[in-house]
């Protein structure tokens, strides 16, 4: 499913236009991910949680050459399910 | 440490952004985030522009030991739910540290401290708050970088006393260098209201050895400097900015002529800044010709170093010319073999 296909079902679920739901997809999006650069955690009930996590410096060797890079550190958003959501797909699973 | 945020506190703040009530903000977000776990499945992935990527992925099934009963059993074969920051989210949330850049290691250079495992690379999902508490026991001593910071900045302080005390008059080397030592002693009490008193030994001790390093050092390597580096010189040539500040060491003191200054602020380096002012990394290196005098390292450059920039037309600057910047580099890259 795409942007254009979730503002598409997402109007229709919500009786909005279809520029509105785009606007206010687009504002969420915006304010999450200020949020995210914020270190903000971000939880959704029976959805999941959004936060970030820093990854520390590694010396990764590139195989073909040997030579050894240092990788500097990173913050990554990282996204952790609800408890209830992976039962949802096991679920869905054993129904297939 | 963090703030946590719910949906509730979510639909406040887009009510305010977007212009919508509090209750039909939550009921978007709620139906959006409904919306996309209906949509998923294991064909079906859901992307929102600018955000990311939900999607499923099969894990295989896998062999596991009980932890309390020691037997084994197989924990079969199930669905993930994953997600994939957009580039743009990963560069915003990645801002602090957009300036590291991997680097080329040389040989024999070993970190024994460095934790090389990336065990805290993967699987986030299945165990929760454990991962977290080592995760924070994890992140203790990286933030051990910052007392560096300070040191560093004492340094600085000493440097700065050093140059106050090069422009005043005096007329022999000798007397200068036992007046700059007798200066940054006679100065310590003004740390006393700066910092507490536990650093002002330490701090006293560092400037004075910071004061006699930085003469020596810069007396001792002038010579061989100009000899060695065409650039060096003509650089002394086309601006005479450099060569008052070598003089001063001689003790002749005359007005420093005014180019364009940039204090190097925190969290910036000279690649950085080469980027700001010229539009490539590259270009670093005529900022370290200019300022020769001041940088004895390029790899570590105090934060509050002035430094003058080079005009664009002194050297080859150019960030549209490709082969300006391939000079420059290889430049650069000359100038660290030097320091390696």
């Amino acid at each position: 499913m795409t942007h254009k296909d979730l503002t598409a079902e997402l109007s229709q679920r919500l009786q909005w236009t279809q520029s509105k739901t785009s606007d206010m997809l687009d504002a969420a999006v915006e304010l999450m991910n200020e949020k995210l650069a914020e270190e903000t955690q971000i939880s959704v009930q029976n959805f999941g949680v959004l936060e970030t996590r820093k990854k520390s410096e590694r010396i990764s060797v590139n195989p073909q050459t040997q030579e050894r890079y240092l990788v500097p550190p990173k913050i990554v958003a990282v996204f952790k399910p609800a408890s209830g959501m992976k039962g949802l797909f096991r679920n869905e699973e054993d129904e297939a | 440490m963090n703030e946590k945020l719910n949906l509730t506190d979510l639909a406040g703040l887009l009510e305010n952004r977007a212009g919508l009530s509090k209750s039909e903000a939550e009921t978007f977000l709620r139906e959006l985030f409904a919306l996309i776990s209906e949509t998923l499945s294991e064909t079906e992935q859901v992307k929102i522009k600018n955000f990311g990527t939900f999607k499923l992925t099969r894990v295989q099934a896998r062999e596991s030991i009980d932890v309390n009963t020691g037997e084994k059993f197989e924990i079969p074969s199930h669905l993930k739910l994953n997600f994939l920051p957009a580039t743009e989210l990963k560069e915003l949330v990645n801002k602090p540290f957009s300036y590291f850049e991997t680097t080329l290691l040389n040989q024999g250079v070993s970190f024994a401290d460095l934790n090389l495992s990336d065990d805290d690379e993967e699987e986030m999902d299945e165990e929760t708050e454990e991962t977290l508490d080592t995760e924070l026991v994890n992140n203790v001593p990286e933030i051990t970088a910052e007392p560096l910071v300070i040191e560093q900045t004492e340094e600085i302080e000493a440097k700065e006393m050093f140059s106050v005390k090069e422009e005043m008059p005096v007329t022999a080397t000798q007397v200068s260098h036992v007046d700059n030592e007798e200066g940054v002693v006679l100065r310590k009490p003004m740390y006393k209201r700066k910092k507490p008193d536990i650093f002002v030994p330490i701090l006293g001790a560092v400037a004075v050895a910071a004061a006699v390093l930085f003469f020596f050092v810069q007396v001792g390597r002038k010579p061989e400097k100009e000899k060695n580096d065409p650039h060096q010189a003509l650089t002394a040539k086309a601006q005479p900015v450099n060569t008052v500040l070598t003089d001063t060491k001689m003790n002749v003191t005359k007005p420093v002529e005014e180019v364009e200054k940039v204090v190097l602020p925190a969290g910036k380096t000279l690649r950085l800044l080469a980027l700001d002012k010229f539009g490539s990394r590259e270009f670093w290196v005529y900022i370290y010709y200019k300022n020769k005098d001041r940088i004895k390292n390029p790899n570590i450059v105090p934060i509050g170093t002035e430094l003058v920039m080079p005009g664009a037309d002194e050297f080859d600057i150019d960030r549209f010319n490709a082969e300006f910047i391939l000079r420059a580099k290889a430049l650069g890259d000359k100038e660290l073999m030097k320091f390696k």
